[in-house]
């Protein structure tokens, strides 16, 4: 009876050391205490969080916005709640890589980038004005590569000097795993952060830098209520199904995320199933996160596949409704 | 003995029972034969390959691109391989599918569509760090933004279109496999191509409604003039990586995409290793084929460990490449 058992437990046991042997890039941890924090998006919402809860950890913060203003009253925030005195502020566009390079050249070498600025409308394709699309992707997206590239030279030297990892945290967003109804400017300039994230650290693994794919769900912030207002009916009776967290707690995940080196960052339980049903080809650097996606990967898939079933059909009867409506 | 063979019969046909009750959007067959089928990047390549097939099948084909002198070529030969001798009509416009008033143009002379074919796209790898952000954003123009400007352009008139003829119209969309995986040097592409997936699970959404399907097809390298370009500038080691992937002819990728546009599937793949890549990265996208859907929860598992495989092998072959040229420094 107990061989039974033991017999039982080989396979998985099994498993998981062949996970360990595969996983990669290879685990690794990536102190804050000391290091510098670039955080794009940083005078508000989860930015500024995560400014906050990376100062409070003993890092040397740089936050980078549009607004002058918004960006000192920040700094007086961080400094206050962490009781240090060394952040400093960048005004930049991020859609301007001449001022992202400048504002990079001025902060110094960066240990840990984080580019979690974005802005977001949802609205049908077909009635979405272009230039708010192209607003949308330029910031996102483009905004990311000025920042990777006008970053990066100066990482590489530092990780070989400090012999330290270093970080390029991306914050994506659960759009960024599936496209909804309403989100396609947004969801495309999301998916695009993964493509690009995959690749990259294909790229930056020989220079000790690991890449972070942040997955929040909707967060409180400023920006959610203006892009609240503007949400189409169905995207909101649909969205509607995803819970909401605070930016502070969304913060701790990401920065726990961020420190365990790991590719794929959820924030709440929903988003670890999100997590291992669009894993993908994507990298694990954790055996048994990997274990749970290889086991739990058909389920998921089913699960997914409901989603869609709910979707499709809330989609239909909306139609239906309002046809009658007519 | 054979009951208990049924009884393991049982689970997997209750799967493709719930499968079959639950997969959406709801399966449907787009016809060619008389429709107007509109192509980007139809004077060459896998673009050329497709309006081919499509004038073959009866369509009225259009096609777009920014040479006009390559795309009264490409109108000769599709009308010479088309074997029709009625005279097949073959529209071309040239136009840079950057510039959105050029687009709409295009279309509005084109007249209305129903099968509209984003299959443009430009590609180029490099390491992000010494790619000239000017190519980048090309790129990014040029597979993205260009895609939009198309299907903003056409959907108003492909909504009428589908509800006057009460047929299904589609809008495809070629991607590639480095949409479905970004590998070393592809960070600039992938981003581009990764994006229209987005787009198009959250444009299904929108356009179900008005019965027009979307279609994402994953060839992976096929021989065309694009490809050709884009090897020379292939670093080595994106080389050793990606050329684990098997090449295709363009008219048997044109032909695994004209199946799929026609079956109205979401995710279209073109050889075996893309139905595994396709199944591997199904996510949360749909699927109207109960039986495929049937295979992608039944495989999930296995394929997330040869995921698992491949980044293992990715990843050790970066590293021997590095430790290799540090020896040799």
């Amino acid at each position: 009876m107990a061989a039974a058992l033991l017999l039982l437990l080989v396979p998985p046991a099994g498993l998981l050391a062949a996970l360990a042997f595969l996983a990669r890039p290879r685990a690794a941890r990536i102190p804050l205490k000391g290091r510098h924090v670039f955080i794009t998006g940083g005078s508000s919402g989860i930015g500024l969080a995560m400014a906050t809860a990376a100062a409070r950890e003993g890092a040397r913060v740089s936050i980078l916005a549009r607004n002058l203003a918004r960006l000192e009253e920040a700094r007086a925030a961080i400094q206050r709640d962490s009781g240090r005195d060394d952040v400093r502020v960048h005004a930049a566009d991020v859609r301007d890589a001449d001022a992202v390079a400048r504002a990079l050249r001025e902060a110094g070498p960066v240990d840990v980038l984080v580019c979690n600025h974005g802005v977001f409308v949802p609205q049908e394709l077909e009635r979405q004005d272009m230039d708010e699309i192209k607003w949308m992707v330029d910031i996102n997206l483009m905004g990311t590569f000025h920042l990777i590239k006008a970053a990066l030279p100066a990482m590489k030297a530092r990780t070989r000097e400090t012999r330290l990892p270093g970080s390029i945290a991306i914050m994506s967003s659960q759009a960024g795993q599936v496209g909804i109804y309403g989100y396609t400017a947004y969801s495309a300039s999301k998916f695009a952060l993964r493509g690009l994230g995959e690749a990259l650290q294909h790229e930056v693994v020989a220079d000790n830098i690991h890449v972070s794919l942040i997955f929040p769900p909707d967060t409180e912030t400023p920006g959610f209520e203006e892009e609240h207002k503007r949400r189409p009916e169905l995207t909101n009776i649909m969205a509607g199904s995803s819970g909401g967290m605070k930016a502070d707690d969304v913060a701790n995940k990401a920065l726990d995320g961020i420190k365990s080196a790991k590719f794929i960052v959820p924030c709440n339980f929903e988003g670890t199933m999100l997590a291992v049903a669009t894993a993908g080809l994507s990298p694990q650097s954790s055996p048994l996160m990997a274990f749970i996606e290889v086991i739990g990967a058909g389920l998921m898939r089913f699960v997914a596949l409901c989603f869609q079933w709910n979707w499709f059909s809330t989609i239909e009867s909306y139609y239906a409704k309002n046809k009658k409506s007519q």
